[in-house]
């Protein structure tokens, strides 16, 4: 036997410690275990995944055009050759429900990702800060809360006849307060806490203290919010475009389909029901997903 | 505040490109010097400023400026759609009230039963809802299909009974419901939620051990603690209802603020939409004041 162990035996010993060690979890991965346990949010991302699939390839691999209209196949009904049957353009209903699927999410996403930067933004400088910033950005989002918001939409997507682009400020600009809110009490919470204090005690710049030490520990909440904020933002895009104030025709969304739909829903009755089932079904997945990452961040909640 | 919020969406509004005099433009008969006239008699030839300090003495005088498409009142005009929309959203009001309160608190009692987990998926699906949507797929179903209902309008056009009290409350039955189902549902998770939270307090658990019965406790400890918070959920939605009517009036073609909102938005009748707007802004303010001083009278340790 010689002096020094031998590389496999070190090895060996290794695994053999590895094995034997409590098993250590970090919250992420606790999060994550919660968050595989709870059904709900598995249905929920199992859902979203499978709607953004058949959205994305779908819309590739479709043999029409969403726009092409054609006389011969007006209000067609479902057939081998247009399996959701035609609008009252002509045009192939599951084309254009592939088309306007990736408007309405890509909306919803991008404001619910806009709104979200925007609040915590705010929430951080009125939270860290305090004092007259805070007073000064809270009044600021109160005001904010008092504009009526659809109607106001409705009086700006009307006028200005906003490209999708423009549709998603709109929206962010007057969503973010819920995330503000909740950003800014975390932050009043966090900065007195200890590590946040220890940080600032060996000289760390507010940066850094906000970026590295307060920021992460409020992640959970906003991440939350931000996913219970798309389900409300594509309600909040398909309800402008139905009323005739957000994504304009011939760009399909699923609420602008609704809006033409209200006209042919008695003898076409897929071209009213279609559009709707897949804004709901959308929702209703985000807000599974939100609620279940709810629960699975926060360990003491109970169900 | 009000004054900020005045301030921000007369500017947006102001903003808006367009004229609301293009339409006398087409007009032959319609000279320059005609329409500058126009302009003079509405004010609008002044700096932006001055219109709105000119418009914000009215709004406090009770002269809320004159519609620019029929030249009545703006507040005469609104006062007249008030009706119908009130009637509206004050039965979605009651309709979510009573439906929900009750479902939230046995989904509380019963959590983990199947009477829950059947609540819960369908609050889900409430809250998810597009409301036009569901407006769309009742009148399908029941006016279309199973001609039950009436499909839109607040009264039948011709019959013996048309505008009669019966033909009112069958044409308000379907926008009601859609206008209430997303208040029903999250008001009854909020309920839901409440309650579980309020029966695992220390009180709770004394009030057992006493020996009380579970009806006792439920409706002397938990109750009022439960619904207080609700309370102020409930009066914080108010003008939501109120907005909301904007889209379940379009839908049903209900004759009320909202129809007349979307036709004012349409001609640009921007002393219309100010009024409008405002009246909704003053309602958050007036149910935010509301929200507060119920929470203080009812929840004694409120002090301020």
């Amino acid at each position: 036997m010689s002096l020094f162990k031998s590389r496999k035996q070190k090895l060996a010993e290794l695994e053999a410690r590895v094995a034997s060690a409590p098993v250590v979890r970090t919250p992420a991965e606790q999060a994550w275990r919660r968050f595989r346990k709870n059904r709900l949010a598995m249905t929920g991302a199992g859902l979203l995944v499978f709607l953004v699939l058949f959205v994305v390839i779908g819309s590739l691999t479709t043999p029409y055009n969403p726009d092409m209209v054609d006389l011969m196949s007006i209000r067609a009904a479902p057939s081998a050759k247009h399996l959701l049957g035609c609008d009252d353009l002509g045009r192939d209903l599951l084309t254009r429900l592939l088309y306007g699927g990736r408007i309405s999410l890509s909306v919803g996403l991008a404001s619910a990702l806009l709104s979200m930067t925007l609040g915590t933004l705010i929430g951080t400088l009125a939270g860290y800060f305090g004092g007259w910033v805070d007073a000064f950005m809270m009044d600021f989002t109160d005001i904010v809360l008092t504009i009526p918001t659809l109607p106001l939409l409705m009086v700006v997507g009307s006028v200005f006849k906003p490209s999708p682009m423009f549709l998603v400020v709109m929206i962010s600009v007057l969503n973010w307060t819920t995330t503000a809110r909740l950003v800014r009490s975390r932050f009043l919470t966090l900065r007195t806490l200890d590590y946040a204090r220890a940080a600032r005690a060996i000289g760390a710049r507010n940066g850094r203290i906000i970026l590295f030490h307060l920021l992460p520990n409020s992640l959970g909440a906003i991440v939350v919010t931000a996913t219970l904020s798309v389900g409300r933002s594509i309600i909040m895009e398909s309800t402008l475009s139905y009323l005739g104030c957000g994504i304009n025709p011939p760009t399909a969304s699923w609420g602008n389909m609704l809006q033409s739909a209200q006209s042919t829903m008695a003898t076409a009755p897929l071209t009213a029901i279609a559009p709707g089932a897949l804004i709901l079904l959308t929702v209703l997945a985000f807000n599974f997903l939100g609620d279940g990452l709810d629960d699975a961040i926060d360990p003491r909640r109970e169900r | 505040m009000l004054l900020a919020v005045s301030i921000i969406i007369y500017g947006l509004l102001q903003a808006m490109p367009g004229d609301p005099l293009d339409m006398y433009l087409e007009n032959p008969s319609a000279t320059p010097e005609a329409i500058a006239a126009i302009k003079e008699s509405y004010g609008l030839n002044q700096p932006v400023y001055i219109q709105y300090l000119n418009w914000l003495k009215g709004i406090v005088t009770g002269d809320w400026g004159r519609s620019f498409m029929s030249r009545r009142p703006v507040l005469e005009l609104i006062m007249e759609k008030l009706g119908p929309t009130l009637q509206l959203s004050g039965t979605a009001f009651l309709i979510a009230l009573f439906i929900a309160i009750p479902l939230g608190i046995t989904g509380a009692i019963k959590k983990g039963k199947l009477f829950d987990n059947v609540t819960s998926t369908a609050t889900f699906l409430g809250i998810s809802m597009p409301s036009f949507w569901f407006g769309m797929m009742l009148q399908l179903l029941f006016s279309v299909q199973l001609k039950w209902l009436p499909t839109a309008g607040r009264t039948s056009l011709v019959g013996e009974n048309a505008g009669s009290a019966g033909d009112v409350a069958l044409h308000l039955i379907m926008p009601a419901i859609v206008l209430s189902l997303i208040y029903i549902a999250s008001w009854a998770r909020y309920a839901r939620s409440n309650f579980i939270e309020v029966m695992n307090q220390d009180y709770i658990r004394t009030a057992r051990a006493k020996g009380l019965k579970e009806r006792t406790i439920f409706v002397l400890h938990a109750m009022r603690n439960a619904l207080i918070p609700l309370v102020t959920v409930v009066m914080l939605d108010i003008p939501a209802i109120f907005s909301g009517a904007v889209v379940t009036e379009t839908v049903f073609a209900w004759p009320g603020m909202g129809s007349f909102f979307n036709d004012a938005l349409s001609k640009q009748d921007f002393p219309l939409l100010m009024g409008i707007l405002m009246i909704n802004a003053i309602l958050v303010i007036l149910s935010n004041l509301i929200a507060d001083i119920l929470y203080a009278v009812l929840d004694p340790r409120i002090k301020y």
